[in-house]
């Protein structure tokens, strides 16, 4: 029926989102962030910075791997 | 007192009607089921828009001009100025939009109101929209029992404007009954006189229906079948403008200074307007005609005329207070001031608040914090630290070390006056709140309720703790000393990286922090880290010693990662990153 494509095209407009697509988005922003953190390591003067952002990027990493 | 006699006086009256005035009881009848169709409406909305109004509403107040543009089209799309105030006052109450954005919504609203006229002269008085009304309200019902809210929602909106037309069809045919036995045009007073005597009627009608919509219908109505003359008419709509704020004035007296301020800006906006239009009520009637006439309105279409004034005299309005916007926030702000800030008596469970999950959860959420800031400050003395001395210390092991252990917190006192009573109104609050929400909303309140647990559970952890802190700071045995100054760095370390993180933007720098903590705090985990077992054998700490380390370890081990839960779902605002910080 039509007026049920039109109804679960509204839904899927404002209750969408599967996980598929969630899990994507969340890869995304990941990778993202270990590229500004490896970009933040490059810059950092100093060596306890530095050390702080290799910790950061180790767990970045591991947080990728649970996706 | 007063108000249960003037809801039993109204009923009887209403009894009286229905008995006695053959003539008046479609009317009534009318406006009744005109109203029931109003809340149909609301109630669709709230399940239709599945938080898209909420986060309209909270993306779009940032400006003045903004403000007023999303007040506009969320009521005239919603048909319900009074759902839109609901959401405003409680996303102010929450802190998610500024007053002057709640302000400038709620004239917005005024005018997106008018649309509710529009449509009544334009299609209820014209055609027959009982004909439409009755296949909205069979499709309404049965897309009302779908298992989907999104159709329930929508079954409830064609259901709500179903029987907003067949109320509208009702109205007009006891105003056509009444005309045959009574002619109300007879009671028309031209002049001041008459404008005291209609605005008045107008503003008692509201008041009495707490709906200008309803009253603007009843207004519509009365003059297309010619039951009132058209500048008295004008007179009524002045009246139902300043009768419905204060409906809204009378709804606020429960709630906190938020909702008074919006209700009071709503006053001293309708109120302004209505004076200014009064005195100036002929050359604005005149000025009326005039633009219906360029834009195609027939001059004895009195229905569309009321209309475009009702429109033109909100627009006048907007025009008018909108420069003294800023006044009136910094006159409203003064006026009513939150008494409770400094106690620990919840700040931001607002009643109104609850009905609006987004909102609500961020009510939540901040009273939640609150808990926190209470809970750590209790944690912190208990390790014998004041918060200002070691919170973003750049060597809070030198702090700790340093630190005499003088502060005598008794935790349970604590606990009695200044977290209990919170802690019980946030899970009352929450639970009640969860009511009005959909799966993922009532997901998320538990998880706050679960966040509120566990701050509560390691402030009670600290308890016996704190005891072995103080006896052992007192030993002359260095080792024990140091173990236990160790305990009280690894506390002060999480309480001082959970302050850090809260300044975070990003979601993932937030998790990244916490679950870099996760990692230093595994070094309280003292049996399986074997510490101890090398301080016993190197007979560095006795036996008794040896099993209190391993119990209070085990005690602030627990405590750290009970916080660090508390933050991940406090500070993380994304579900899905919060979820991948708990390891499978």
């Amino acid at each position: 029926m039509k007026i049920n494509k039109v109804l679960d095209g509204i839904e899927k407009l404002f209750f969408s989102d599967n996980d598929e697509k969630k899990q994507e988005k969340i890869k995304e922003k990941l990778l993202k962030k270990i590229e500004e953190t490896k970009q933040e390591l490059k810059d950092a003067p100093l060596a306890e910075e530095q050390e702080n952002l290799k910790e950061k990027l180790s767990v970045l990493k591991k947080l990728l791997k649970r996706v | 007192m007063l108000r249960k006699y003037y809801f039993q006086f109204f009923l009887l009256s209403l009894a009286f009607l229905f008995f006695y005035g053959e003539n008046y009881k479609i009317i009534i009848s009318g406006v009744a089921i005109f109203l029931v169709g109003m809340v149909f409406v609301e109630d669709g909305f709230k399940l239709f828009s599945g938080g898209v109004l909420e986060r309209a509403l909270q993306a779009s107040t940032d400006t003045l001009l903004k403000a007023i543009g999303t007040g506009f089209v969320a009521t005239a799309i919603m048909q319900s100025s009074s759902l839109v105030s609901v959401i405003v006052i409680s996303f102010l109450s929450a802190e998610l939009i500024t007053l002057s954005g709640a302000v400038g919504v709620v004239f917005g609203a005024n005018i997106g109101t008018t649309a509710t006229a529009w449509i009544v002269s334009s299609f209820g008085v014209k055609i027959d929209i009982a004909t439409f009304a009755m296949p909205m309200i069979t499709f309404g019902v049965v897309l009302k029992f779908a298992q989907s809210r999104s159709y329930q929602g929508f079954g409830k909106i064609l259901l709500g404007i179903g029987f907003v037309f067949l109320g509208i069809d009702y109205m007009k045919d006891g105003f056509e009954v009444l005309q045959q036995t009574f002619d109300m045009s007879k009671f028309a007073v031209e002049g001041y006189l008459g404008a005291f005597v209609y605005i008045s009627l107008g503003v008692v009608a509201t008041v009495i229906m707490h709906s200008s919509s309803a009253a603007m219908a009843i207004i519509i109505t009365a003059l297309a079948t010619n039951q009132i003359v058209y500048i008295n008419a004008l007179e009524l709509v002045i009246g139902a403008n300043v009768g419905t704020t204060i409906t809204a004035i009378l709804g606020s007296l429960s709630s906190n200074a938020n909702g008074k301020r919006v209700a009071t800006a709503h006053f001293i906006f309708n109120a302004a307007t209505a004076l200014v239009v009064t005195v100036f009520l002929y050359p604005l009637s005149d000025f009326t005609t005039f633009l219906a006439s360029k834009i195609g309105i027939a001059d004895s279409d009195y229905a569309m005329k009321l209309a475009l004034f009702h429109t033109i005299f909100n627009i006048l309005g907007t025009l008018l207070i909108t420069p003294f916007t800023n006044r009136l926030v910094k006159y409203l702000e003064t006026l009513f001031v939150e008494v409770n800030i400094h106690s620990l008596k919840p700040l931001y469970l607002d009643k109104v608040v609850i009905n609006v999950p987004h909102a609500a959860i961020e009510a939540i959420r901040k009273e939640t914090i609150r808990l926190y800031e209470s809970a750590i400050e209790a944690i912190a003395h208990s390790i014998s630290l004041h918060r200002h001395i070691f919170i973003k210390s750049p060597d809070i092991e030198n702090v700790v070390k340093n630190s005499e252990i003088s502060i005598n917190a008794d935790i349970d006192e604590f606990y009695a006056q200044k977290i209990k009573s919170l802690y019980s109104d946030i899970i009352h609050y929450a639970t009640l709140s969860q009511e009005n929400m959909n799966q993922e909303n009532q997901n998320h309140v538990y998880e706050l309720k679960l966040a509120s647990r566990e701050i509560v559970e390691a402030m009670k952890n600290m308890r016996d703790l704190q005891k072995n802190i103080f006896y052992y700071s007192k030993s002359k045995n260095s080792y024990i000393k140091d173990e236990y100054n160790h305990i009280r760095i690894q506390i002060a370390k999480t309480i001082d990286t959970i302050e850090r993180l809260k300044e975070h933007v990003d979601d993932l720098d937030v998790l990244s922090s916490i679950e870099l903590l996760k990692e230093s705090t595994k070094a309280l985990d003292s049996i399986k880290n074997s510490r101890i077992d090398a301080l016993i054998r190197e007979n560095r700490v006795d036996s008794k010693m040896a099993t209190s380390l391993i119990n209070d370890s085990a005690f602030a081990y627990d405590v750290t990662q009970k916080l660090l839960r508390a933050a991940t779902i406090l500070w993380i605002k994304d579900r899905d990153i919060r979820i991948l910080g708990e390891e499978k």
